[in-house]
Order: structure tokens, then C-alpha cells, then sequence
């Protein structure tokens, strides 16, 4: 079988995953604090070709896929006026302790208040280290200074702590806007001081016009090698019609 | 039609890689078998010269730099004009047009596998706290007999300092140029297809001589 055949084959593998990274970006164009997929694309190896050829030529396998993790930078911050909302300037995270018990990272400032009276994000993760409001406080009754200092009617409750790893592009995302700390990312540490935007929330990073240029691109990647896959049909057909 | 196979091999990886950041594509430089002189076994007289058909004589690949397109990402670099990265991989110094560089743990600029880049002196280049780099702390390389080894790595022989600049927040896009391999890919096509036509003619000359030269008249 033509070499070929599987380089065109991975051309069209690899626009595909590419197309299924940008479809998860474009319908997360909402979500606060989403951060778009860096999808890389790399040469496979080169083999050598002898027949056909005055002396072996060099020919390459056809394209790879390695997903980079997420891209950095914030996305833009929204006002909305709700006192528990808080945004993060700059790189760092909240800390969450998850229902399902992992402790993870999250940039989703969009924070509430659990029934045990504890301050939880909108996914219901604990905030780690746990702010607990005295019992009986409302929503209404809690402000968030850009200190991170939670006041529930007007006393101190609590603080909120920013975390920040070394290469927050690798952090591993596990759903619900949390992310884990891997080896590629650094482990997470606690940062001195911390700044928030009250009232506000990161919008998604996803950049809808580029998003969509994008998809495009990758559509017509896909096409283009789907053709060559035709193509090295078409030769194999026509070696076939040899003998009549 | 073994030489326009290789070809097509050639084409199809090239544009497998169209969306491949820093690629290079691949031409095939053909030339014809030697040919041979014929001569008449009758008279002994010199026919002339047949052809044994084309053969590829080498791949070529095309080191023109291909513009760079914005990406945004402060670590995603892109060199203007001639030059390399260099990357230091398990299997010693490689080099790269593919900019699509990360931070790893320790805080050094490394690409997609995690190898480290190198700046002009060998050493790691170092990330800054904001998660950028400067532009002058990124080695790039002129290198001698650049050649493909996947993984958007080169091979070769360093030679100093390259002649392009680094450029970030963009990325240098494939050198397959669609329209162009496109276009090969048909014309390799129909070479191919007019092979098999010879091959064809041959086979029925060759029957006509088998099957009906001594036949008396039909």
C-alpha cells in the first residue's frame, strides 16, 4: 500500500481533531473563564522511497497531533454588578475542593453560598481554603473587597487566597471551568497578595471571528486531504486497469 | 508510473502538513533513466536513443520562509526571513521553523515534546514571570544541509547566527502551498494515467505480433 495513502489519511485525522477542538471553543464562547485549546500539528517521520527512484527518496508519513493544553491570557472582564462575583487580573486561580474530592484550580469567580453557609463556585466546589459565613447571612448581605476580604453584614468572614502555577498553559482541564496541576505545569502555589475585580467576571477567551476563521481553515485541510486520498485511489485504480 | 507514485507520496504528505506551522514541502526532482543507443540488427546501422522513462533523482525540500500569521499567544514565535530554532532533544541538537513554544516548570522556553529551546549561546532560554520572552533571547541558526527528520525537526550542521529576526505571538504557516500541490497532484495524475496508456500500447503491439504476424489472411 502507497505510502501516501496514510499521509493523506492523517492529514484528514488531524483537521479533524482540529475542527473538534475548535467546535469546544466555539461553544464555550459564553462560558466565564474559559481558555481556548492549543491544538499543535507536527511532520511524522520520513521513510525511504527506492522504487521509482534513480536513489532512495526521502518521504514523510504525513502530519501528527499534539494537543499544547490551553491558551493563556485572560479573557475580557464583564461587569455584572453581583457582589460574589469576582474576576482574577492576571494569572492566577481560586483553589476549589470538588464534590467528587479532587482539590482543583479555577478561574470561575462566579461564587455563591452553599446551604452550610460555606462560599462555593458555580459548579459547587468548596472554595479551599474554606470561607465560612456566620450563620443566617444572605447573599445579599456579603461583599467581596478587591483585597479578596469576604465581609458578611458588615464583619470579616474570610479571605480569598490566588494560587498560580509555573505554566498555567498546561494545567490539565477536568470540566466544570476546574483544572488540575500537572508535571508539565508545576504544582500550585500560593501567591502573596491578591487583586479582584469585584462585580465583575472573565468573560470566555474564545475569540469568535478567529474561531470561526479558523474552522474554516480546518475545513478546507480536510477537504484538501480527502482529495489526495482520491487521488492515490485514482492511481491504484488506474495500475489495476493495466490488464484488461 | 513508479517515479509519478513517489511523486504523489510526496504531494499527499505535503499536503497532510498544509496546516503544519513552519513546514516545508517537498518537490520531486525527476530525470529520465539513461538512455541507450538502439542499433539495427539487420544492418548494424545506429537506430538512435530510447528512454527507460523518468525516475525521481531526489526530494528537494523547499526552505523558503513562509509568512508568519498572528496567534496572539505571547509564546508562539515565529522567525522572519532565513534561520532556525535549535531544540535540545534526547537525540542531540535539532532544528525547527515550528515556533509553537510553551513554558515549562522550571520557567525555560520549551516546544511541543518539552525539549528546551536554545538561545544564540546553547543555553536555555528562560521565560519571564509575565509568561513572555524577549525577542533576542531566542537563538536562531543558519544551518548547512537542513534536513527533514519529522516532528517539525531538522538535522544539520549549525554555522552561526541565521539572518532572520524572531518575531512573537505569531507563527510561520506551512510552506505547502494548496493551490501549487494541488495542481502537481493532477498533473502527476494524469503522467501516471498516460504510463499505463504506454504500457497499454506496448501489450498490444506486442500481441499483435504474438497473435497475428504468420496468420494467413483472415
Amino acid at each position: 500500500m502507497s505510502q501516501g495513502l496514510s499521509a493523506a489519511a492523517s492529514g484528514m485525522a488531524a483537521a479533524q481533531t482540529r475542527l473538534d477542538a475548535l467546535s469546544n471553543d466555539l461553544v464555550n464562547a459564553n462560558t466565564t473563564g474559559y481558555r481556548p485549546e492549543r491544538v499543535a500539528f507536527h511532520d511524522l517521520l520520513y521513510g525511504r522511497a527506492t522504487s521509482g527512484a534513480a536513489a532512495p527518496v526521502s518521504v514523510g508519513a504525513g502530519v501528527g497531533v499534539t494537543h499544547l493544553g490551553r491558551a493563556v491570557g485572560s479573557g475580557p472582564t464583564q461587569q455584572t454588578g453581583r457582589a460574589l462575583d469576582v474576576a482574577i487580573p492576571g494569572d492566577g486561580f481560586l483553589r476549589v475542593q470538588r464534590a467528587d474530592g479532587k482539590v482543583a484550580l479555577t478561574r470561575d469567580g462566579s461564587l455563591d453560598v452553599d446551604t452550610a453557609g460555606r462560599l462555593v463556585t458555580t459548579s459547587g466546589a468548596i472554595l479551599d481554603p474554606p470561607v465560612r459565613l456566620p450563620r443566617g447571612t444572605t447573599a445579599d448581605q456579603v461583599t467581596i473587597g478587591s483585597d479578596g476580604t469576604v465581609r458578611a453584614a458588615g464583619r470579616v468572614a474570610g479571605r480569598l487566597q490566588l494560587f498560580a502555577v509555573t505554566s498555567p498553559g498546561s494545567l490539565q482541564p477536568i470540566g466544570g471551568g476546574d483544572y488540575v496541576a500537572t508535571t508539565a505545569s508545576g504544582a500550585a502555589r500560593q501567591l502573596a497578595s491578591a487583586r479582584f475585580d469585584t462585580g465583575a467576571l472573565e468573560g470566555s477567551g474564545v475569540d469568535m471571528a478567529q474561531t470561526m476563521v479558523d474552522m474554516t481553515l480546518a475545513q478546507r485541510g480536510y477537504e484538501m486531504a480527502s482529495r489526495a486520498v482520491r487521488a492515490e485511489d485514482e492511481l491504484m485504480q488506474i495500475a489495476n486497469q493495466v490488464k484488461r | 508510473m513508479a517515479a509519478e507514485q513517489v511523486r504523489q507520496d510526496l504531494v499527499a504528505n505535503n499536503l497532510a502538513n498544509a496546516s503544519t506551522p513552519g513546514y516545508k514541502a517537498d518537490r520531486a526532482r525527476q530525470r529520465d533513466f539513461s538512455e541507450v543507443l538502439l542499433a539495427s540488427r539487420a544492418g548494424g546501422g545506429t537506430v538512435g536513443l530510447v528512454g527507460n522513462g523518468p525516475a525521481v533523482l531526489a526530494s528537494v525540500t523547499d526552505l523558503t520562509p513562509a509568512a508568519p500569521h498572528d496567534t496572539g499567544q505571547p509564546l508562539d514565535l515565529a522567525i522572519q526571513g532565513e534561520g532556525f530554532f535549535a531544540v535540545r532533544t534526547a537525540n542531540g541538537v535539532r532544528y525547527t521553523r515550528n515556533g509553537e513554544f510553551g513554558k515549562s516548570p522550571d520557567g525555560l522556553l520549551v516546544d511541543a515534546a518539552g525539549d528546551r529551546v536554545l538561545g544564540q549561546d546553547g543555553g536555555p532560554v528562560r521565560v519571564a514571570a509575565d509568561g513572555t520572552v524577549a525577542d533576542s533571547a531566542v537563538g536562531v541558526f543558519a544551518v548547512r544541509d537542513a534536513t527533514k527528520e519529522g516532528a517539525n525537526h531538522f538535522t544539520g550542521v549549525a554555522t552561526g547566527r541565521g539572518a532572520g529576526t524572531v518575531r512573537t505571538g505569531a507563527l510561520e504557516a506551512s510552506g505547502a502551498d494548496p493551490v501549487r500541490t494541488m495542481v502537481e497532484m493532477m498533473a502527476s495524475t494524469r503522467a501516471y494515467e498516460s504510463g499505463q496508456r504506454v504500457i497499454q500500447t506496448i501489450d498490444d503491439t506486442l500481441g499483435k505480433a504474438a497473435g497475428q504476424v504468420g496468420s494467413l489472411g483472415a
